[in-house]
C-alpha cells in the first residue's frame, strides 16, 4: 500500500462575504487599469510639449499619483474593514502590481524612456 | 514591439490560472488566498524595482528597468506574503499554493528575457545560440559569437520542475514543503545556471545573483536537512506495491 496522500488541513470556512470581495477586487483591478491608462496617456501628451529632459519630473509625479491610487487608497480601503472596501482595496493594489510588473513601466507613466 | 513584458504579461496569466487550480483543488479559493496573492504581488512588484536599483544604486532606474529582477521578485513576494498574511492573522502556509504556478510562470515569462537579452556567455558548445548585435549589454552579440541560451536552460528547469511539482503534490503531507523543495530546487539551479549567463562577475568569479543565492542556499540547506530528518521528504521514495 503506498503513502496515502493527506489532504492539507481544512481552511476557515469561507465567509458569506467572499463573493462580493472577489467581486470587488476585480471591479478595483478594472478602475485602476483605466486610472493607470489615462493618467499614462496625459503624462505622454504634457511630456512630448516638454523641452528636452522636461518631462522627468512630470513622469515622476505620474508615478507618485499611480503609487497613492494604487497602494495607498488600497491600503486606505482596508482600513475600513467593509467586505466591498477590502475587495476593492485589494483590487488596486493587485493593479498596481500587475501593470508594474507586466510593462516594466510601459503605458502607465512609470518609465522615462518612453518620453525621452 | 516589448517581447519582454509580453512574456512576463503571460507568465503571469499563466502562473494566475495554475494558482486558481491549484487553490480550487485544494479547496482554498477563499479571500484569504486573494490576499495572499495581492501581497505576493506587491512585494514582488516592490522587490523587483529595489534589486533593479540596488545593482546600480541609481534613483531613476528604480522606476526605468527595475521590473527585470526575478530573485528580486521572488524575494519580495515572499515577504509580501509573511506581510499580508500577519496584516490579517492567517497562518496556514500558502507556499505550496504558488509553487506550481510561479515554476509555469516563469517557464513562459523566460521566453520574453531569451528573445529580448544577452543569452549568456561565449561557447563552443554545438547548440551555442547568436543574438542580435542590437541587444543590450551584449559584447558577444557585438562580436558574433555563439553564446549559451541560459534563458533556454532555465525553461527546461522550469517545465521539469513544474510537472516534478504536480507529481509531489500527490505524496507530500506535510504542509509547505512543496514550496520549499521548489525554492531549494531553484535556488541551486540558478546558482549553476549563473556560470552561463552574461552577468557582471563581482568577486571570486561569481556574479551579483549568486553572491545573492548563497546565504539563500544555506538556509534553504538547514531547512531541508529540517524536514529529511522529521521524514517530510519520505513518501517521495517509497514506490507504490500493487496489491
Amino acid at each position: 500500500m503506498g503513502p496515502q496522500w493527506m489532504p492539507p488541513p481544512p481552511p476557515p470556512p469561507a465567509s458569506n462575504s467572499t463573493g462580493l470581495v472577489v467581486g470587488m477586487s476585480f471591479a478595483g483591478l478594472g478602475a485602476y487599469s483605466i486610472v493607470n491608462l489615462v493618467l499614462g496617456f496625459v503624462i505622454f501628451i504634457a511630456a512630448m510639449d516638454q523641452s528636452t529632459g522636461g518631462g522627468t519630473g512630470l513622469v515622476a509625479a505620474g508615478a507618485v499619483i499611480l503609487v497613492l491610487v494604487g497602494l495607498g487608497a488600497g491600503v486606505g480601503l482596508l482600513l475600513v474593514r467593509k467586505p466591498w472596501a477590502t475587495g476593492l482595496g485589494l483590487g488596486l493594489m493587485i493593479g498596481w502590481a500587475l501593470w508594474s510588473i507586466t510593462t516594466a513601466g510601459f503605458c502607465t507613466g512609470l518609465n522615462p524612456s518612453l518620453y525621452g | 514591439m516589448p517581447l519582454h513584458e509580453i512574456f512576463v504579461g503571460l507568465g503571469v496569466f499563466v502562473a494566475s490560472v495554475v494558482f486558481v487550480r491549484e487553490a480550487r483543488r485544494r479547496g482554498a479559493l477563499n479571500e484569504q488566498s486573494l490576499v495572499a496573492v495581492t501581497g505576493a504581488l506587491v512585494g514582488g512588484a516592490i522587490g523587483m524595482r529595489l534589486a533593479g536599483w540596488l545593482e546600480t544604486m541609481n534613483l531613476s532606474d528604480l522606476w526605468m528597468y527595475g521590473s527585470r529582477s526575478i530573485l528580486g521578485g521572488l524575494t519580495g513576494a515572499y515577504i509580501g506574503v509573511l506581510i499580508a498574511k500577519k496584516i490579517i492573522g492567517y497562518r496556514e502556509r500558502t507556499g505550496d499554493l504558488f509553487a506550481p504556478a510561479v515554476a509555469l510562470g516563469m517557464a513562459v515569462g523566460r521566453i520574453g528575457c531569451h528573445l529580448t537579452e544577452a543569452p549568456g556567455r561565449p561557447t563552443s558548445l554545438p547548440w551555442g545560440v547568436h543574438a542580435p548585435a542590437t541587444t543590450p549589454e551584449c559584447p558577444g552579440c557585438l562580436a558574433g559569437q555563439a553564446m549559451h541560451p541560459s534563458f533556454v536552460y532555465e525553461i527546461i528547469f522550469q517545465l521539469v520542475a513544474f510537472a516534478a511539482l504536480l507529481w509531489a503534490r500527490e505524496r507530500l503531507t506535510q504542509p509547505g514543503e512543496l514550496f520549499t523543495l521548489y525554492l531549494a530546487g531553484y535556488a541551486a539551479f540558478r546558482f549553476v545556471v549563473e556560470f552561463t549567463r552574461a552577468n557582471e562577475i563581482l568577486w571570486l568569479d561569481l556574479t551579483g545573483p549568486q553572491w545573492f543565492l548563497v546565504p539563500g542556499l544555506l538556509l534553504l540547506g538547514l531547512r531541508l536537512v529540517y524536514g529529511w530528518r522529521r521524514g517530510h521528504y519520505a513518501p517521495l521514495f517509497q514506490r507504490k506495491v500493487m496489491t
